[in-house]
């Protein structure tokens, strides 16, 4: 029986715009939105840009703070930012970001990248700190040489592996992944994501993935929650979400996927073509969010914003057609 | 797990190796490119070595301190004296070389003192996230840098006694905001780079952020900037000495050579010409230098 | 072969750095027919990028051509001087770039970026401030670009990605081109978008005749999109067929490896992956570039290099397997 690691209930992030027409108005990131994350379970987070879904990592991860809303993590909670959480916090829940050639410092090389975590949370072997870096980097099948390597000398896929690393050097409980693999090779994408699927096995890790790639998803994730401008349309287990969505949206993204074989296309969705472009998230349009370019509008959802409703067990949906 | 730390230790010690001396060749290649900085280096190289060696290369080497000889006074360069002799019968070129101590002296001290607490000033202002210790200390940066160094150095020199060291802290006191505002543009852009912010998150201290993480990758533009400025600070410094700051004589400086050999000009004109050409050409060198530096720096593949 | 608009045969390029020469391209065999629409499919480094820059001779200056050939229309693009250059990327290719901030200057209106690139075409009348305005208007519109004539009046940052991804089409597209060459045109655009301004890409090269050139490395946007596919790896293509014939059926072990890749949305698990790493371009060695990685390597793939063999149904395999 898994308990649950993280929950969020509620969640809301606004940005203020300090400056041009819209001062005074708020970017509204996160507009209310609810999920849990069992141990050793992976909570796949689809959407498109201007959804929330990064927002969503970046505040569990600690680098803001909640607007509203409450997160727990353990039973400890965890809505403020992270300059303002126990170290304790900071071990426990770890982040690996989309660009790797962005969250590794170009001037540190790998043994200095390595050995940051694991000093600060006095994880450091200091007998034998060779050898634990060394088995840190067979973990994640990198070579020992690498260990005086520059990040710039090692390819995309390396360096998300040392990212990776990285963050399960202090053994946390809970990885938050933001598009890891969007920016990589496909062949070195099937590598890092068996990687991380036998790591999970491995220490009873659960996942926060963050991904718009749906087949990718399809793969990896326990359980699916689709965001669209700040709100989750609908979660689901993984079976139900790709061969029974209910949710418009679902449809519309799971029709537009471009696949590689007959069979695949048979699985996809009938096409939907989005009319419209997607709102700006200051400028959400009234009732239902998703009105401008659902084909299925009703008068409703022009002017009553839906509510998440659970229709089979662990499946909500939030649609006024429900 | 012995055998593996063995193996590791001679792997990492081979591979530590190969890297350095592959970074150094490769640091090298992109300064190389650029034909005139190299031109830059060689004179630098040239210059430090004379001011270095100068007891063994110059050739009348006690004409440095105090000497008459009027026998020989005011002669134009010719093959006992290259560069002439001055209104005392000092060889010129003897005297120049030595000259050459004073003012790389002042560009390293100056600038061995000015950078980190300059630098150390910068990081603080752009990483804090308290807006009131940036604030106060840009306010202050602006107020020294509206000072100018040479009215400050002649306050300075007329209230205590006028030495190369007095000229030179003086200096120091109108140049560190400088390198603090170049600093804290960069840590406040970088500030707000993934991998700053990582590190934020794995719980790393503020000291480890500010030296371990954002300073490193200022360092090119502060490189850069030393190299240009050991040219800038030398001339401020013959400028001091023109006016009669900075070394006193016997010691000869650059600066009161030419105010020296000013007097003399058009006629004897080498007394002062040859002083004021070897400023322009340390200048020069540590210019054509900078761009290179930049080069150098710059993490273009 | 006077209906193939661009021809390359045995294409080599290196690329001058510190430590010696970066061997790229090692034999380029490559040609597009008039109007037909082809893709370059291939991962990060394997060449794609340099191979058509090669054919508008927009490599960097450390770049050399050391052998091989490049035909546009019949011409040889090596032997070009500058006005007939010119003249070949006013108005006979046009290229879309993977991040529309590089071909969009952000200080200039879209408006006077589509009037220069109308009047350096050559069109006849382009001078003319009108029929610049005009055609300008005629190629948003054929994007469905909503409101062209305030989009004109914009600025690149003012817009979203995927609405600059469709200006470049449009300009790209705004007088008649031969060629066409979108270098991961939707990579960084939603899928829903992507979805759309591939549609767009597809129709106008169509309706105007023109031949497409598209570089992916997603083997799903090339069957959505291209007639023919031609897959690269390490500098030299492996593998061509046209689009249908290339699904049914792959030959190198390449491109089946890349396709086991792909997760599906069926479902069922993650490939395991491709073991090793692309060659080291300094020094490649003599042999067949993906024998390190290959499965089914044996002697001769070490020491020679594979060149095109007929497979039939218009389907071409660089490998030894099949000669």
């Amino acid at each position: 029986m898994s308990n649950n690691i993280l929950e969020v209930k509620g969640l809301k992030k606004y940005f203020p715009i300090s400056k041009g027409a819209q001062k005074g108005m708020f970017v509204k990131a996160i507009d209310g939105i609810d999920f849990t994350i069992k141990e050793g379970e992976t909570l796949g987070l689809v959407g498109e840009s201007g959804s929330g879904k990064s927002t969503t990592a970046y505040n569990v991860i600690g680098m803001y703070g909640a607007t509203a809303g409450k997160m727990t993590y353990k039973g400890e909670d965890i809505s403020q930012s992270s300059s303002k959480r126990s170290l304790r916090l900071k071990k426990e829940i770890q982040m690996v970001f989309q660009d790797p050639g962005t969250t590794l410092n170009p001037q540190r090389n790998v043994r200095q990248i390595l050995t940051l975590p694991l000093s600060i949370h006095g994880m450091l072997d200091k007998n034998d700190p060779d050898g634990q870096l060394t088995r840190l980097l067979e973990a994640v099948e990198l070579p020992a040489e690498y260990l005086y390597k520059y990040p710039s000398s090692l390819g995309g896929g390396e360096r998300q592996m040392l990212a990776i690393a990285r963050a399960l050097s202090t053994d946390p409980s809970l990885i938050v992944l933001d598009e890891p693999t969007s920016s990589l090779d496909v062949s070195v994408q099937a590598k890092i994501i068996n990687m991380l699927l036998r790591l999970q096995k491995q220490h009873n890790l659960s996942y926060l993935f963050i991904t718009h790639d749906l087949s990718l998803m399809r793969n990896l994730a326990t359980k699916v929650a689709i965001m669209y401008l700040g709100k989750i349309a609908e979660i689901a287990p993984v079976e139900t979400f790709f061969t029974a969505p209910r949710h418009p949206y679902t449809q519309m993204l799971l029709s537009a996927i471009p696949v590689i074989s007959e069979e695949e296309e048979a699985f996809k969705q009938a096409k939907i073509t989005p009319k419209g472009e997607i709102p700006s998230p200051v400028n959400v349009p009234r009732g239902c969010s998703f009105n401008t370019r659902c084909p299925l509008a009703k008068e409703e959802c022009f002017s009553d914003d839906p509510v998440m409703k659970e229709i089979e067990t662990e499946h909500f949906v939030r649609c006024h057609l429900l | 797990m012995n055998n593996v730390q063995l193996i590791n230790n001679k792997q990492e010690k081979v591979a530590l190796k190969r890297d350095k001396y592959e970074n150094i060749k490769k640091a090298w290649y992109k300064f190389s490119l650029n034909k005139m900085s190299v031109v830059g280096l060689v004179i630098v190289c040239i210059v430090i070595f004379l001011a270095v060696f100068q007891p063994l290369i110059a050739p009348y080497p006690e004409h440095v301190g105090a000497y008459v000889n009027f026998k020989d006074a005011s002669i134009a360069p010719n093959s006992t004296y290259w560069m002439g002799t001055d209104v005392f019968g000092r060889d010129i070129m003897s005297r120049v070389f030595y000259a050459f101590r004073g003012a790389l002296t002042m560009g390293i001290g100056v600038l061995v003192v000015v950078v980190p607490i300059g630098g150390i000033l910068g990081l603080i202002a752009g990483y804090w996230k308290d807006k009131w210790i940036s604030t106060t200390i840009m306010r202050i940066t602006d107020v020294f840098l509206a000072l100018p160094p040479l009215i400050l150095a002649l306050c300075v020199c007329a209230i205590l006694r006028p030495t190369l060291f007095n000229s030179m802290m003086a200096v120091c006191v109108s140049w560190w905001p400088w390198y603090t505002r170049l600093v804290y543009g960069m840590a406040t852009t970088l500030r707000n780079e993934l991998y700053v912010k990582s590190a934020e998150l794995l719980g790393a201290s503020k000291g480890h952020i500010l030296f371990r993480e954002i300073l490193p990758n200022c360092l090119g533009p502060i490189f850069t900037k030393m190299t240009l400025d050991m040219g800038w600070v030398i001339l401020t410094g013959a400028s001091l000495s023109f006016v009669g700051l900075g070394e006193q004589p016997p010691i000869p400086a650059l600066g009161t050579m030419v105010s020296d050999g000013a007097k003399f000009l058009p006629a004897q004109w080498w007394i002062a010409i040859f002083p004021a050409l070897a400023i322009m050409v340390v200048v020069l060198g540590f210019n054509l230098m900078g761009d290179g530096v930049k080069d150098m720096l710059s993490s273009e593949e | 072969m006077s209906d193939r608009i661009v021809d390359i045969r045995d294409l080599h390029v290196w690329y001058r750095t510190f430590a010696g020469q970066v061997k790229v391209l090692n034999g380029v065999n490559l040609n597009v027919k008039k109007g037909e629409k082809i893709s370059i499919v291939g991962e990060t480094g394997c060449g794609k990028t340099t191979t058509v820059k090669s054919i508008l001779r927009i490599l960097v200056k450390q770049a050399s051509i050391p052998k091989g050939e490049i035909f546009f229309n019949g011409t040889d693009v090596l032997k070009m001087n500058k006005s007939e250059l010119n003249k070949l990327r006013g108005s006979g290719v046009s290229m879309i770039f993977q991040d529309p901030t590089m071909s969009l200057n952000p200080v200039f209106t879209i408006g006077s970026q589509m009037y220069a690139v109308i009047k350096y075409s050559g069109q006849p009348g382009a001078e003319k401030k009108s029929v610049q305005q005009e055609l300008a208007i005629k190629a948003l519109k054929e994007t469905s670009m909503p409101d062209p004539e305030r989009i004109l009046q914009s600025y690149p940052f003012q817009l979203s990605g995927g609405m600059r991804q469709r200006i470049s089409i449009a300009m790209s597209l705004a007088t008649p081109r031969d060629l066409v060459i979108a270098d991961e045109p939707t990579t960084n655009l939603d899928v829903t978008i992507q979805d759309q301004v591939l549609k767009i890409l597809k129709e106008r090269v169509e309706d105007k005749g023109s031949s497409l050139i598209l570089i992916t490395h997603s083997l799903g946007v090339a069957r959505e999109t291209t007639d023919r596919i031609y897959v690269m790896y390490a500098g030299s293509m492996v593998e061509t067929a046209p689009t249908k014939e290339l699904f049914k059926k792959q030959l190198h072990p390449y491109t089946k490896a890349l396709m086991d890749c792909i997760p599906k949305i069926s479902g069922g698990g993650v490939s395991e992956g491709i073991p090793g790493r692309i060659p080291n371009y300094l020094n490649p060695g003599e042999g067949c570039r993906f024998a390190p990685r290959c499965p089914k390597a044996f002697e001769r793939c070490q020491t020679e290099k594979p060149e095109y063999s007929d497979a039939g149904n218009e389907h071409q395999v660089a490998c030894f397997l099949y000669y």
